[in-house]
């Protein structure tokens, strides 16, 4: 399954916008609050939608938590009676014709009572096409209990931390490793310093190395995050088909670490993973082109949210190279600095 | 009358017929008086009503030509230390030729005009800012008087060079058809 594109009206942040995607890495730019990842929800819900039980504008709720669970707050916060619609577009490389996922709704909707079309040849096309959330946050340290406390509704977490908690928990770690998976897996061992370990009885997670086992809430979150991210290889979540969503990978990583991250997205890329990633981080968005050039089959594309003009409307842009990409929120920030410093 | 300098691989031609005073003759001279490798010079030097520009071009985004040799810059490494203090040298070496030709009196900005793949404005930016640090602007700053060996420093690539209100007079247009780099 390949996400080509996504039309969003009236919904959250976005009056009408339409994005087209590549089919390796959809990195995601823009200053807070210009929908970014509203976008990259959205998409994941739509992806998630494809198991039979999940529906679509109830994920869509999952993820955004609006008040009560009510899509209606979802519907741009404007004058008038807006009709809010999200519209997505996959297909396959191959001849497959594309289908559309459609959800639509208005401020009286009740829960996530929308008008849905496409969902059942949805269903049909992508069957078991897997999908996954990687937020901001580091939630595996607090995995003990959290997904039945979430059901008894004694915290409040969206699914993207539920989900990636129960993607994380599927193990699959005895057996070997094809020779792609453990290339892979290695260079994550690099910065991780050993492999991920699952105790089902404790329900807790743990970094192992040699004989010893540490407790996830003793290693530091950049590691942990890491960590995250090779248990995913390892149990197979992340294959040739897969779409990988990583809101702000370079949260809480050490710099040193961006380069190897940034190489193991391009080989994931390679194998067939379609990724959309959200970065504040120049560093991050910069290595995609400098590293690009070694991979024999690398799509990377650019995407730029900002703000601006007399109504502070939202403006979009993309660009397969980053130093080429309109309204650069990052490169604006970094050179804003770099002239202050010239002119001390 | 038109008054183009062509940088040395004849790629680029710099438009001067709008310059008080235009030369791309420091590398001759030096090369034909001096022992080699003595002093560095800059590519252009372009006098305007109220500075001297120095210009050091460099392009790195074209493939060599049917005949030509791999260019001696290589992709990236405008950032490496020894082209760095090349691009240092140059100027502190541009420095008695511009005494020579009697040209003392106006500020003098240095322009490095770069392209190389995958470059953007921060990274410029970035390289201008560490040739800040290696140029004489703190020498001069201990002297406290009015003269100054330099005045600013700018990283550019050719669209900014075109588009700015002062070096865009002089503009650096393609002279033959090029193939860009793979």
């Amino acid at each position: 399954m390949i996400i080509k594109k996504i039309q969003l009206k009236n919904y959250t942040v976005f009056d009408n916008q339409t994005m087209e995607f590549g089919p390796g890495i959809n990195v995601l730019i823009g200053e807070n609050g210009t929908g970014k990842t509203h976008v990259m929800k959205a998409l994941y819900s739509a992806c998630q939608s494809i198991e039979r039980k999940i529906s679509f504008p109830q994920k869509l709720v999952a993820t955004m938590l609006p008040d009560d669970y009510m899509l209606s707050r979802l519907v741009t916060r404007k004058a008038g009676n807006r009709r809010a619609s999200v519209h997505i577009w996959a297909g396959d490389n191959g001849a497959q014709s594309e289908k559309k996922l459609s959800a639509t709704f208005h401020g009286k909707t009740k829960k996530w009572d929308a008008q849905v079309t496409g969902e059942a040849g949805w269903e049909t096309a992508f069957p078991g096409t897997s999908s996954v959330f990687i937020p901001a946050k580091e939630i595996l340290s607090h995995s003990c209990n959290l997904n039945a406390a979430a059901e008894k509704n004694n915290v409040r977490f969206d699914d993207t931390y539920l989900d990636i908690i129960n993607a994380a928990k599927v193990d699959i770690s005895v057996g070997r490793n094809s020779t792609d998976k453990d290339t892979i897996l290695k260079r994550i061992e690099t910065i991780i310093g050993g492999t991920v370990f699952y105790d089902v009885n404790r329900d807790e997670f743990y970094l192992r190395a040699g004989n010893s086992k540490q407790e996830f809430n003793l290693v530091a979150e950049g590691i942990r995050k890491m960590a995250l991210l090779w248990q995913l290889v390892k149990n197979g979540t992340l294959v040739k088909g897969s779409i990988f969503f990583w809101d702000e990978p370079e949260a809480n990583i050490h710099p040193r670490c961006i380069p190897i991250i940034v190489t193991l997205l391009l080989e994931l890329q390679a194998r067939g993973v379609q990724i959309f990633i959200s970065t504040h981080d120049y560093m991050m968005a910069s290595y995609f082109d400098v590293k690009k050039a070694q991979f024999e089959k690398s799509s990377v594309l650019y995407h730029s949210l900002s703000r601006g003009g007399s109504d502070d409307e939202l403006h979009y842009s993309t660009s397969p190279k980053f130093g080429d990409l309109k309204n650069n929120e990052i490169i604006s920030a970094y050179n804003s600095l770099l002239d202050e410093i010239y002119e001390l | 009358m038109s008054n183009i300098l062509l940088e040395e691989n004849g790629r680029y031609g710099l438009d001067c017929t709008k310059a008080l005073w235009a030369s791309g003759a420091m590398h001759d001279h030096y090369v034909n008086s001096l022992h080699p490798n003595c002093l560095g010079d800059v590519d252009f030097v372009v006098e305007t009503a109220v500075s001297l520009l120095l210009v050091e071009y460099k392009n790195a985004k074209f493939a060599p030509e049917p005949g030509e040799s791999t260019p001696k810059t290589s992709a990236n490494n405008v950032f490496k230390d020894q082209k760095f203090t090349q691009l240092v040298r140059k100027y502190f070496g541009s420095l008695p030729y511009l005494r020579l030709v009697g040209k003392t009196i106006k500020p003098c900005h240095y322009i490095f005009v770069v392209e190389y793949p995958n470059d953007n404005s921060t990274s410029r930016k970035q390289l201008r800012n560490r040739l800040k640090n290696a140029l004489p602007f703190e020498l001069q700053k201990q002297f406290g008087s009015k003269i100054k060996l330099i005045e600013a420093v700018d990283v550019v690539n050719i669209d900014e060079w075109n588009s700015h209100p002062v070096y865009g007079q002089f503009p650096l247009k393609p002279v033959k058809n090029l193939m860009p780099l793979t």
